[in-house]
């Protein structure tokens, strides 16, 4: 190799590393540090941090995905001002609050979450908001909120958070009281039985506690139930039953459910599985 | 002729082998029962199933035609399986170890099994709409753990290797008992192997009798007892032929040959050159006719499009060709809009893929950012779909965020 290739080579690499020099940082780290801003919510200089990660490491798959869902949820943030059409601001808004509330960053979700309700003023945006509120620590909030509902468009899953969010004020006897009202219909939602779980828990009633969340395990496809398994272990909820054999047992229990096989294709006329799915003829 | 069988046999393992061994291919690819466990799906989406490609077509045309011609000399020459089973019990026969003879009228209700296998692997596949016995598959077990997605041998079950050991054991002791019994491309084979154009020919007056052709006969054909062998289970190995003491005095008492509007006789060479330019032919056709293996359109097509040729680590089957589309089609702000067509030739490593598409409506960095990027989908609470899909190439940092944000804030 010529002497003057060869310089041109060492050049164009010290070029090349030279970002992650002056920073004296591996992708791993340029990687964590994307993360620390990203729980910070400064997600411009996120990006950053994330895409030289990617350069010192493009083979590493984990990091490009990391820089492409930073560099969406920038894009997302900017369309939720600016969309009009209620449908695609409406996914705009449940992606995002999806991505915040996985990356635990409550304050953001919390703003989705008030901007949903304002907009659906449902069941379900409050029961959302309230979970936000309660993972801050904003019982007495989360409480206004429920409560607001009214008895008409309350349900069973909102009358749990209720429960829970008054409990966590002590106000130990009206919880009861609401808990005692309260009893699971057969065709409960696992997200419904989950919180009323949570409810039981929190009230004391801990057979019940244990009899509901192994029943809504039962009903939580397979493929979920970890995630479940997982918030249930960390839930300050069940800090009082975390230590008992009843909630380790309650925890190991198997799903119930036979796992929708459908590969969620555009179309259900090719599929060869149609015959056996249940939702065939919904015209997907 | 023997030396020259051992030699055909050695050299086909040896590439199935070298193959997967060495060069880590897509085996699959390449199987001729691929081709038959496709065709349904292939003629009813245009899409193969798994990781199979159309080349399996082309390797099954060529096994037909080398059926058509020669019988199985497929199930006695090319594959690996047969191969393996018939050296397991000649080792055995040479360590002493004594072979078992299943009585006819036995052997015959047995060969009937392999229908019935056939019947049930493709009634199971086109209802489950994938290889749903791979799992069992011994090939595919071995395939699957040297190949470059080897990590992902979640679907390969005990059973491939209780399969695998039966078959090995049942071969010490009998002569290709899987393939005379069981195996669904016999199945496929044997109803064109029955009206083949070549055969063996038993001259009875230069016949002794002796009964060596039918001893030597792998599949137990009774030889000495027919003029002709018009057997369906016939592998045209020519241990018969072989075998027989008459051979070298003239025409001997068996002989292989052509109909007769082919001419008189062919020497035996024949055989393996047609076998070779069979089995030549259909792999060049698998390149020369580079048909992609998943094909599927978005919306209708406008009066101009333009093709984007991809490399893409991570499409490897099917269903990640689906899930390739629905990156592509994804319900939020990097959806690509108006038309758009895949065509896929998924694969192990690098898949190739040419995207078609509205250049009106959309560019090609839209659709490299559409594949690659994660996306929460509606269809599942929001959740996160990470993108398993890498275009060689193609740099996502190359970017300038704020005219991304520029662009957006244009939208209506």
């Amino acid at each position: 190799m010529k002497p003057s290739s060869l310089l041109i080579g060492l050049m164009t690499a010290v070029v090349l590393i030279c970002p992650a020099i002056s920073r004296g940082e591996t992708a791993q780290q340029a990687f964590e540090r994307g993360d620390r801003l990203v729980a910070q919510s400064d997600f411009r200089e996120a990006l950053q941090a994330h895409a030289a990660a990617v350069r010192a490491d493009r083979s590493n798959q984990e990091y490009i995905q990391r820089f492409m869902l930073v560099r969406q949820i920038i894009l997302l943030r900017a369309n939720l001002d600016q969309e009009r059409d209620f449908q695609r601001w409406y996914r705009t808004a449940k992606s995002l609050r999806s991505f915040y509330v996985s990356e635990g960053i409550y304050s953001e979700a919390l703003l989705v979450d008030k901007r949903l309700h304002a907009k659906m003023n449902s069941a379900s945006s409050a029961a959302q908001l309230a979970e936000t509120q309660l993972a801050m620590g904003k019982n007495a909030d989360a409480a206004q909120v429920l409560e607001a509902l009214g008895p008409s468009k309350g349900t069973a899953n909102t009358q749990a958070l209720l429960c829970i969010a008054l409990a966590k004020q002590g106000q130990t006897s009206e919880a009861r009281e609401i808990a005692a009202g309260i009893a699971p219909s057969d065709s409960a939602d696992t997200g419904t039985l989950y919180s009323l779980a949570r409810m039981h828990a929190v009230v004391g009633n801990h057979d019940q506690a244990l009899s509901t969340l192994t029943r809504c395990f039962e009903g939580v496809p397979p493929s979920r139930l970890d995630d479940f398994r997982s918030h249930a272990s960390e839930s300050p909820e069940f800090a009082a039953l975390a230590s008992t054999d009843g909630f380790a047992e309650a925890l190991e229990t198997k799903s119930k459910v036979v796992e929708s096989q459908c590969s969620a294709g555009s179309s259900c006329s090719g599929c060869p599985m149609r015959g056996q799915c249940p939702s065939s003829g919904d015209g997907r | 002729m023997k030396k020259t069988r051992r030699a055909v046999q050695f050299g086909f393992l040896a590439i199935v082998v070298g193959g997967i061994f060495a060069v880590g291919a897509n085996c699959e690819r390449w199987c001729p029962f691929g081709g038959v466990e496709g065709v349904y799906t292939y003629a009813s989406e245009g899409n193969m199933l798994c990781s199979l490609g159309v080349s399996n077509f082309f390797i099954l045309g060529g096994v037909l035609l080398i059926t058509v011609l020669l019988r199985r000399a497929f199930c006695g020459y090319m594959c690996p399986l047969g191969t393996i089973s018939e050296w397991l019990r000649g080792l055995a026969r040479r360590l002493g170890v004594p072979g078992l003879r299943v009585p006819h009228r036995v052997d015959r209700v047995l060969a009937s099994l392999k229908y019935a296998v056939l019947a049930v692997i493709l009634v199971a596949t086109y209802r489950a709409g994938e290889l749903i016995f791979r799992g069992f598959d011994p090939c595919y077990a071995l395939i699957t753990m040297n190949s470059p997605q080897g990590t992902d041998i979640a679907d390969i079950t005990v059973w491939a290797y209780v399969v695998a050991g039966a078959i090995a054991l049942a071969s010490l002791v009998m002569v290709m008992p899987f393939c005379r019994w069981f195996c669904p491309m016999a199945a496929v084979l044997s109803p064109i192997s029955r009206f083949a154009l070549t055969r063996i020919e038993r001259d009875a007056e230069a016949c002794r009798g002796c009964g060596q052709c039918s001893e030597h006969c792998p599949t137990a054909i009774p030889v000495d007892q027919l003029q002709q062998v018009k057997a369906a289970r016939c592998l045209s190995c020519m241990n018969c032929v072989d075998s027989c003491p008459r051979k070298g005095k003239g025409d001997g008492a068996l002989r292989w040959r052509p109909p007769r509007w082919l001419g008189p006789r062919w020497p035996q060479a024949a055989l393996i050159g047609i076998l070779l330019a069979c089995t030549t032919a259909a792999v060049a056709a698998s390149y020369l006719f580079a048909i992609p293996s998943f094909v599927k359109t978005h919306g209708d097509p406008p009066a101009e499009v333009t093709q984007i040729r991809l490399q893409v680590k991570g499409l490897t089957c099917r269903g990640r060709a689906n899930q390739f589309f629905y990156f592509l089609q994804r319900d939020d702000l990097w959806e690509v809009p108006g038309y758009f067509k895949v065509e896929a030739w998924p694969g192990p490593d690098l898949a190739d893929v040419i995207v078609t598409f509205d250049p009106a409506a959309t560019d090609e960095r839209a659709i490299q950012r559409a594949i690659t990027a994660p996306y929460y989908d509606a269809a599942a609470d929001f959740a996160r779909r990470d993108s398993p899909f890498r275009i060689e190439g193609y740099d996502p940092t190359e970017i300038d965020i704020d005219r991304e944000l520029d662009a957006l804030l244009q939208l209506p």
